[in-house]
C-alpha cells in the first residue's frame, strides 16, 4: 500500500478555543491509483494534505507511507520524505520568484538528485510552457504559474503526489489537458495521486473519490 | 542538494540587485571605515614605537641634572668609576621643525639610529667641524643644509637629526649635556651612582613612549569616530538582511516543502551570509586602504599640529589587514544576521511571508525603544556625575547616541500623530496615515541619519567653539607686533643692543625643557612688562599675581599642567628639591601637549644660567618699518623675523589642519547615513504598491503621489534633524566639558552656530531627495497594469 491514513485527528487553537478540523479521518491509496478529495471550504481538505505531506503533526492517528509511519519523524526525515517520496502541488503555487520557469521546473528534481533534462523538456511541452522557459513567475499568468508548479512536482518523479486544487486557475481545456497528464504520468510511473478538487468532472475522472464534511469522511 | 538550495537562495540577490548592493556596500563601508581608522592608528603607533626605540629610549635609563647642569666632567667621573654611560645632547634646531640629537660614537653601542662610522673618513668628518648629520631618508630633501652635510640613515626618527655630541653643542650653543644614558650591562662591584654623582637624578626608560602617551586620546577619538561610522554601516546591513530574510520566507517554506531539511537550510543561509561577508570584507579592506591613504596626510597634519608628532605617509597592505577585514565582516554579518537566522530557525514550515508586516513590526516595539531611550539617558546622567576619565567620556557619548537613536521612532510617531490631527483634506489624512505606516520601515535608516547628524552638529560645535576661543586666545597670546628668532648669542646681544626709535620694548622669550610635577615640560622666564599684565590669557589667578611673579615669589602654570597635577592658585610647585613656589595664576595654552610654567627672568636665570634667549617679542608702533630695519641693520636673514599677522595666520592654518581628519570622517559618516536612507527607501519601494494603488485608483495621479513621496522623505529627514540638534548640542557639551578636558587638558567655552544647522538642513534635504529619487521616479512612471496587479493579487 502506498498511503494509509488511520483515524487522523487534527485541531487548532483559536481565540475562541480549540477548533477540531479533522475528526478521525481514514483513507488509503494504492500505487498508480488516483483519489479525489472533495468537500466544502473549511472541511479540512488542505489540512489533511499538509499532514500527509509531513508538513504538520497529527494530534492523533497514524499516517503510513510505503509501509512506514511518518508520525514522530524528525525534521530531516520528514524533509527526506518530501524530497524523495511525496510531491506537493500547492494551491498558491509557491514558485520561487527569483528563478526562471525552467529553473523552477528543475528545482525539486535537483533537490531530490533526480535531474532529468529530457523529461523536464517533455513536461514543459506537455504543459504548454514552451517558449516561457526564461521568464520569471511574475511575468506569467495565474494559469501558467499553476502549470509550472505542477511540472515542478512531476519532474521530481515522486511516489505520491498531493495536489491541492491544481486546476483551480486553469480554463476548462487546459484543465482537461493537465488532468490527462497527471493521470497518464501517475499510471505510467506507478505514482499515487491524491487531489483536492471542487470540480465534479475532475473528481469523476479519477479512480475514486472521498468526500470530507466537517472533518469527517462521509 | 545543498548546491541547488544555495543557488536558489542566492538567485534572490540577482533579482534584487539594489538590495544586494546595499548589503555589500553597507558591510564593506563598515569594514572599510573601521579598518581605515585602525590602519592609521597602527601606522602612527609604529612611528611612535620607532621613536621610542630610537637610541633605545624605551629600555635605557638616563641620568639627568635637575637643573640642567650636566657636563662632560660628570660623564668623565662616571666613566672613571667604571660606569658604562654615554652622553647625549638634545635640542630643537633653530628656525626649523627638526630636533637635533648629539651622540658620542665611541661610547654609544650600535643600535637603530646610530650611524656606522667604520669608514675612517666618515668618522673624521663626523667628529670635526662642521660635522656630519644623519636624518631619515624620507626627510633628506627638506633638511636645512646650513650646518653641514646631511646623510640618510634608516632608524633615525622622523623630524630628528643625529650628529656628534660636540657638534650638537655647537649648533645649540650650549656647554651642557642633556643626559647620560646608562647602558644595560654594567661591570660588577661598581660604587652606587648615588655616591659617585649624588647631584644627578636617574630617570626610568620611556617605556610607553612619550608620544604614544600624548597621542592616546587622539587615537581613541579617531577610533570612536571609526566605530560610529562602522555602526552606521552595520545599521544598513542589519536592516537589509532582515528585509531579505523576510522577503524570502516564502522561498524558505517552498524549499522546506520540497524536502530541504531545516538544518541544511540554516547551513546554506549561514554559508550565503559568510560568502557575502568574505566578499564584502575583501572590498572593505580595499576601501579601508584607500581611505587610510587618503586620510593619512591629514592625520599627520593633525598630529603635528597637536603634538608635534608627524607620522609616515605610506601604508602597506599587510596580511593582518585582510584577516581583520574578513573577521570584522564575518562578525558584523553574524551580528546583523543573527536575529534573522534565529527567527528562521524557529519558523514552522508553513509560515507565510509578510515582508511589509515585518517592516512594520520592526519599528513597532515602541515600549522597548522607549525603555532603551530611558536607559541611555539614565546611563548618560550617571556617567556625567561619576566619571572624569576619557573612557567615561566616550561611554557618555555612546549612551547619549544610543538613547537618542532609541527615542527617535516613538518621538517621530508622536510628532506625525500631532501633525495628522491638523489634517483637513482626505488626501492629507491619507498622507499622514501613510507616513505613520511608512515610519517603522524607515526607522533604522532614520536612526542612522540621526547618529550622523548629531555627530556632525556635536563635532562642528566643538570645532567652532575651539576656533572662536583659539582666535581670541591668539589675540591675547600674540600681543607683540614682531617676533624675532636669532641663531646665536652674538646675534641676541646685537639685537638687545640695537637702538631704534620704533622699538617700544624687547621681551626675551626664554625657555628650557624642565620636569614639572614629574613629567616633561618647559619652564619659561619672562620680564615684568605691561604686555603680559594686560593681555596674558589667565583663567585663574590670585590678587597681585603678576607682582608675585615679578619678585620671584610666584609661578604661573598652563591649564594642562594645572588640570593634570591639580595645581591651582594656592598650590605649590617644586622647582628643585629645596625650592618651591606658590602657584599664583593659571593661563590657557591651547595646542600645547606639554606642561608649562612661567617664572620671572631672575628665577629662570638662577636655574638656567647658561641659557640665552634666542627668541624675542618686540613691541612697536610700526611693524613694517621695524622688520625692514632689522633686516637691513642687523643682517638678520629672511624668515627669522615674523610679524604678528603671519604667526596668527600660520597658527590658524595649523588649527584648521588639526581638524582635517575629523571633518573628513564627519562627511563620510553623513554619506553612509544618506546611503542607509537610500537603501531603505529603495528596498521598501516595492512594498509600497498596496498603499499607493487604492489612492491612485480613486483618482490621485501618479505624479501627485510621487511629489507627496518626496515631501514625506524630506519631512522625515528634517524632523530627524530637529531631534539631532539638541542631541548634537549635548554631544558638543560632552566633548568640550568632559572628553577634551581629559584628552587635551583644556576646557573651552561652548558657542552655538545656528547657521551651520541651516546648511546641514540644506544638506539633509539634498540627501533625502537623492535617497528618494529612484523609488519616486519609478513610482511616477509605474504602469497602470502593475498597479492593477495589486488588486488582482488580493483574492
Amino acid at each position: 500500500m502506498l498511503l494509509d491514513v488511520r483515524n487522523v485527528e487534527k485541531g487548532f487553537q483559536t481565540s475562541e478555543g480549540f477548533l477540531p478540523v479533522l475528526k478521525g479521518v481514514s483513507l488509503s491509496l494504492q500505487p498508480a491509483q488516483s483519489l479525489a478529495l472533495t468537500g466544502e471550504s473549511g472541511s479540512g481538505k488542505s489540512t489533511l494534505m499538509t499532514l500527509i505531506g509531513a508538513l504538520d503533526d497529527v494530534d492523533a492517528g497514524d499516517i503510513v507511507i510505503l509501509g512506514n509511519s511518518i508520525i514522530g519523524l524528525d525534521d530531516a526525515a520528514r524533509a527526506q520524505l518530501r524530497r524523495e517520496t511525496v510531491g506537493v502541488v500547492f494551491q498558491q503555487f509557491n514558485l520561487v520568484p527569483s528563478l526562471t520557469v525552467s529553473q523552477n521546473l528543475a528545482l525539486h528534481a535537483r533537490l531530490a538528485g533526480r535531474m532529468d533534462a529530457a523529461f523536464i523538456a517533455h513536461l514543459a511541452q506537455k504543459l504548454g510552457l514552451e517558449g516561457l522557459e526564461h521568464r520569471y513567475p511574475e511575468d506569467l499568468s495565474g494559469g501558467q504559474q499553476q502549470r509550472v508548479a505542477i511540472g515542478r512536482t512531476l519532474a521530481a518523479k515522486p511516489k505520491l503526489i498531493l495536489a491541492d486544487e491544481p486546476t483551480g486557475n486553469l480554463d476548462e481545456a487546459t484543465s482537461a489537458q493537465v488532468l490527462e497528464l497527471f493521470v497518464s504520468l501517475t499510471q505510467a510511473q506507478g505514482t499515487g495521486l491524491l487531489m483536492v478538487t471542487h470540480s465534479a468532472n475532475i473528481a469523476a475522472a479519477l479512480d475514486c473519490q472521498v468526500h470530507l464534511k466537517a472533518g469527517q469522511i462521509t | 542538494m545543498k548546491t541547488a538550495a544555495f543557488l536558489t537562495l542566492i538567485s534572490h540577490w540577482r533579482r534584487h540587485p539594489i538590495q544586494a548592493a546595499a548589503l555589500i556596500i553597507g558591510l564593506s563601508l563598515a569594514v572599510g571605515l573601521w579598518i581605515g581608522v585602525q590602519a592609521i592608528n597602527a601606522e602612527a603607533r609604529k612611528t611612535y614605537a620607532e621613536a621610542a626605540g630610537f637610541l633605545s629610549r624605551d629600555h635605557l635609563a638616563r641620568l639627568e641634572h635637575p637643573s640642567g647642569f650636566l657636563t662632560l666632567a660628570d660623564f668623565a667621573t662616571l666613566r672613571r668609576a667604571g660606569w658604562l654611560v654615554t652622553p647625549i645632547v638634545e635640542g630643537d634646531l633653530p628656525r626649523s621643525r627638526f630636533h637635533i640629537v648629539g651622540i658620542d660614537p665611541f661610547t654609544m653601542p650600535p643600535q637603530p639610529g646610530v650611524p656606522d662610522l667604520s669608514d675612517p673618513d666618515l668618522l673624521e668628518g663626523f667628529l670635526t667641524t662642521p660635522g656630519v648629520f644623519f636624518a631619515h631618508p624620507d626627510e633628506i630633501a627638506e633638511m636645512p643644509d646650513r650646518f653641514g652635510p646631511v646623510l640618510p640613515l634608516l632608524g633615525v626618527t622622523r623630524g630628528t637629526i643625529v650628529t656628534d655630541v660636540q657638534t650638537a653643542q655647537r649648533v645649540l650653543e650650549q656647554q651642557t649635556l642633556t643626559a647620560l644614558l646608562i647602558l644595560p650591562i654594567q661591570p660588577n662591584g661598581l660604587k652606587p651612582l648615588s655616591e659617585i654623582a649624588p647631584n644627578l637624578v636617574q630617570q626610568s626608560p620611556e617605556t610607553s613612549g612619550e608620544l604614544a602617551r600624548l597621542t592616546d586620546s587622539f587615537h581613541l577619538n579617531l577610533s570612536a569616530f571609526g566605530l560610529l561610522s562602522c555602526a552606521v554601516g552595520l545599521f544598513i546591513v542589519y536592516s537589509t538582511i532582515g528585509l531579505a530574510f523576510e522577503q524570502r520566507r516564502g522561498l524558505f517554506r517552498t524549499l522546506r516543502a520540497l524536502g530541504l531539511p531545516l538544518r541544511q537550510l540554516l547551513y546554506v543561509l549561514c554559508g550565503e551570509l559568510g560568502a557575502i561577508a568574505i566578499f564584502s570584507g575583501g572590498l572593505g579592506v580595499v576601501i579601508g586602504y584607500l581611505l587610510a591613504n587618503a586620510l593619512l596626510p591629514g592625520v599627520s597634519a593633525t598630529l603635528s599640529g597637536l603634538y608635534g608628532a608627524g607620522i609616515g605617509n605610506t601604508l602597506s597592505l599587510s596580511p593582518l589587514w585582510w584577516a581583520s577585514g574578513f573577521a570584522i565582516a564575518l562578525v558584523g554579518a553574524a551580528l546583523a544576521g543573527a536575529q534573522s537566522i534565529w527567527i528562521t530557525a524557529q519558523l514552522p514550515v508553513l509560515s507565510s511571508a509578510k515582508p511589509r508586516a515585518w517592516a512594520m513590526t520592526r519599528g513597532r516595539s515602541l515600549k522597548l525603544q522607549i525603555f532603551g531611550a530611558g536607559l541611555g539617558v539614565t546611563l548618560y546622567a550617571a556617567l556625567a556625575i561619576t566619571q572624569t576619565s576619557l573612557w567615561g567620556g566616550f561611554a557618555m557619548l555612546a549612551a547619549l547616541l544610543l538613547g537618542a537613536a532609541c527615542l527617535l521612532p516613538p518621538l517621530l510617531a508622536f510628532l506625525i500623530h500631532l501633525l495628522s490631527l491638523m489634517a483637513r483634506s482626505p488626501l492629507t489624512e491619507w498622507f499622514w496615515a501613510d507616513t505613520r505606516q511608512q515610519l517603522p520601515g524607515l526607522s533604522l535608516a532614520l536612526m542612522a541619519l540621526l547618529l550622523a547628524l548629531a555627530a556632525n552638529i556635536g563635532v562642528s560645535t566643538m570645532v567652532g567653539s575651539f576656533r572662536q576661543t583659539f582666535t581670541g586666545w591668539l589675540d591675547q597670546r600674540l600681543v607683540a607686533e614682531v617676533y624675532v628668532s636669532v641663531e646665536s648669542t652674538r646675534d641676541a646681544e646685537a639685537l638687545l643692543a640695537y637702538s631704534n626709535s620704533n622699538i617700544d620694548a624687547i621681551l626675551p622669550i626664554q625657555s628650557a625643557p624642565f620636569r614639572l610635577a614629574d613629567a616633561p615640560g618647559d619652564l619659561f622666564g619672562v620680564v615684568d612688562h605691561e604686555t603680559y599684565r594686560r593681555a596674558w590669557p589667565l583663567i585663574a589667578m590670585k590678587p597681585g599675581a603678576w607682582d608675585a611673579v615679578a619678585t620671584g615669589e610666584g609661578i604661573m602654570v598652563n591649564e594642562q599642567l594645572a588640570r593634570r597635577a591639580d595645581l591651582w592658585p594656592g598650590s605649590r610647585l617644586e622647582l628643585t628639591p629645596n625650592w618651591n613656589l606658590p602657584v599664583v595664576g593659571v593661563y590657557s595654552d591651547y595646542g600645547n601637549p606639554r606642561g608649562q610654567a612661567m617664572v620671572s627672568h631672575d628665577v629662570f636665570m638662577a636655574i638656567f644660567p647658561d641659557v640665552t634667549a634666542l627668541q624675542y617679542a618686540i613691541r612697536t608702533q610700526d611693524s613694517e618699518d621695524l622688520v625692514q630695519a632689522l633686516e637691513d641693520d642687523l643682517g638678520l636673514p629672511q624668515g627669522t623675523i615674523v610679524d604678528q599677522a603671519a604667526i596668527k595666520a600660520l597658527s590658524l592654518q595649523i588649527f584648521e589642519r588639526t581638524f582635517l581628519i575629523t571633518s573628513a570622517l564627519n562627511i563620510l559618516t553623513l554619506g553612509v547615513a544618506a546611503f542607509a536612507l537610500w537603501a531603505a527607501m529603495t528596498s521598501l519601494a516595492a512594498m509600497r504598491l498596496p498603499q499607493v494603488a487604492p489612492v491612485w485608483a480613486m483618482g490621485v495621479t501618479r505624479r501627485k503621489i510621487a511629489v507627496l513621496e518626496f515631501l514625506r522623505t524630506i519631512g522625515l529627514a528634517w524632523l530627524t534633524l530637529m531631534v539631532a540638534v539638541p542631541v548634537g548640542l549635548v554631544l558638543a557639551w560632552t566633548l568640550l566639558a568632559v572628553v577634551n578636558v581629559v584628552a587635551f587638558g583644556w576646557r573651552l567655552p561652548m558657542a552655538i552656530f545656528p547657521i551651520d544647522w541651516f546648511w546641514l538642513g540644506v544638506w539633509t534635504a539634498a540627501a533625502a531627495v537623492l535617497a528618494a529619487a529612484l523609488p519616486v521616479v519609478r513610482l511616477a512612471r509605474i504602469s497602470p497594469s502593475r498597479l492593477l496587479q495589486v488588486f488582482a493579487n488580493e483574492h
